[in-house]
């Protein structure tokens, strides 16, 4: 499956699809299977976060049942009085597709008329990206940063040699504390995430690499 | 004169390879190989507190194994709820918000499926004494960097199950860097709801993603011995490409991130956060830079030594070539 066609279907789950992207994916349905297994994974991804049962509803089901707005309340997992979950199972996905396409198409103008209104009249919240930038994506979850011994590296940069000594622009402004502190936050933290992410991988499902970026920042004496 | 030229060359031996000096028990590295069993193959739970620095967490933890599938999830018990779950082939993050599913950005997977154990790595390993953690008796392994490009470790193993109850990252300073403790630990299935049912989740799936092919290249000059890259993968951040290489020899790692962007050149910048060093250096290009970033648990001079070993114009070349 391409990664569009992943974001289109995310989008879709969140209501945020245009019109394009939910007739490009009804008519993938058709041929790929896998990417009713996707969608099976993906519901069977959240509701083990909820610790819920991971129900059987199909691909196509799930994506009327949006547009109608009857899963508003409960969009990821529908029970949750079911008390016990630890096991996540994949039921099979079977559906029948094309016959309810002409009414899907109705239904998307108007949950696209809706989502418009809403944006309109209430507010806008920032969506969460799909594809998220390396450099301007996760929130700050650090607290401390030791500020390099030398800190002329942070308002100039160690130049390391001639040709990049010409090739490097100053930085013309004079950083306070604060401003640096900002600054190399708002450049390593994404990094820090994200090495902490991989190192999570690489390390099986050790506790420490998750638990390095999930401190609260609550001093001790 | 045989005998003490012997013993000269032997001393020449030892002083030139630090490792070699290194004198592991026999029976901490069985207890190291248990421990490395026992958290993936047993399911358990427990609450537990990570400190590093004037950062502390308290959370809930719980891995199960499921049809040889293992999941593992951490929860944030104190401040806004946070959890970060790994099951499968995919990492997935999930904060209070509105019901949305998304998926991230690309995880990448491993490429060797047998990595470089922590025993090939210049680590002394011998064993402590016993003392109580979680109301559990645990025998103290001790793990000492025999060079100065890796931390040095201290883990408590249950005597009863071999699971890991306590660890500590030390400094070259016999210093506390980080560490984390069970405070309780149930052993077995157990059917804890983590993430209560009384709150939407914005979750978000990043897919862990082994490459087809990963370019052969190293990256610098000089990499500190006993780390083995274990995985890579090159991905798309906005408009760029980052290329990501995952260093470990067993028990720390690196990550460096390359990418090209059309960006000024930022100043070089460090952080530190307990065991944690993140380094980033910009180097100018025509219309942008090439942008370096080294995050890992190694000392920092051992991080600074590898960003200034980079091969910058080979990595020039290959990613112009990749974009």
């Amino acid at each position: 499956m391409t990664e569009t066609l992943r974001q289109s279907l995310s989008a879709l789950v969140d209501q945020e699809a245009t019109e394009f992207e939910a007739r490009k994916i009804l008519d993938a349905t058709k041929t790929r299977g896998d990417l009713k297994e996707y969608w099976a994974s993906c519901q069977a991804i959240s509701s083990t976060m909820r610790g819920e049962s991971v129900l059987g509803t199909s691909l196509l089901d799930r994506i009327n049942a949006e547009l109608d707005g009857v899963t508003e309340a409960k969009p990821i997992a529908d029970d949750y009085n079911h008390e016990v979950a630890p096991h996540v199972t994949f039921l099979p996905t079977k559906e029948p597709l094309p016959n309810r396409f002409a009414a899907l198409t109705g239904q998307l103008a108007i949950a696209a008329s809706i989502a418009f209104a809403v944006v309109v009249g209430v507010k806008v919240v920032a969506p969460v990206d799909t594809q998220q930038a390396v450099a301007a994506s996760e929130p700050l979850e650090i607290i401390k940063f030791q500020m390099p011994v030398q800190k002329e590296t942070v308002s100039v940069g160690g130049v390391t040699n001639a040709q990049d000594a010409v090739e490097r622009r100053p930085v013309a402004r004079i950083l306070t504390e604060q401003d640096m502190k900002q600054l190399v936050s708002n450049r390593l933290s994404p990094y820090l995430i994200r090495h902490a992410e991989n190192t999570a991988v690489v390390g099986g499902t050790s506790v420490l690499p998750l638990a390095r970026i999930m401190g609260r920042d609550e001093p001790i004496e | 004169m045989r005998a003490r030229c012997l013993g000269a060359l032997l001393c020449a031996l030892l002083l030139g390879h630090p490792d070699a000096l290194a004198i592991s028990s026999e029976p901490a590295k069985e207890k190291l190989r248990s421990m490395a069993m026992a958290v993936r193959s047993l399911s358990y739970s427990g609450k537990l507190v990570y400190q590093r620095a004037d950062v502390l967490a308290n959370l809930a933890f719980q891995h199960d194994v499921v049809n040889g599938q293992e999941t593992a999830r951490l929860r944030r018990l104190s401040g806004q709820p946070l959890e970060r779950a790994q099951s499968g082939d995919a990492l997935i993050e999930a904060i209070p918000g509105p019901d949305v599913l998304r998926q991230g950005y690309p995880l990448p997977g491993m490429i060797n499926s047998e990595p470089r154990q922590i025993f090939e790595a210049p680590y002394q390993i011998t064993l402590g004494g016993v003392e109580r953690i979680a109301d559990r008796s645990a025998q103290l392994v001790l793990v000492e960097s025999m060079d100065g490009h890796r931390h040095s470790y201290k883990f408590w193993v249950d005597e009863e199950t071999s699971l890991l109850l306590r660890s500590q990252t030390l400094n070259a300073d016999n210093q506390t860097l980080e560490q984390f403790e069970f405070s309780e630990l149930t052993v077995g299935p157990q059917s804890v709801e983590i993430a209560g049912g009384q709150e939407s989740l914005q979750v978000k799936v990043y897919p862990i993603t082994a490459p087809d092919a990963v370019l052969q290249f190293s990256p610098a000059s000089w990499l500190p011995s006993g780390y083995q890259l274990v995985s890579a993968l090159p991905s798309r951040a906005g408009s760029h490409r980052v290329y990501t290489l995952v260093y470990t020899d067993g028990l720390g790692s690196f990550s460096i991130f390359l990418e090209l962007t059309s960006s000024r050149p930022e100043p070089d910048m460090q952080a530190i956060l307990g065991p944690t060093v993140a380094l980033g250096k910009d180097y100018a290009l025509s219309g942008g830079a090439l942008r370096v970033t080294l995050v890992g648990e190694i000392p920092p001079e051992t991080g600074k030594t590898i960003i200034d070993a980079l091969d910058v114009d080979g990595l020039k070349g290959l990613l112009s070539r990749s974009q």
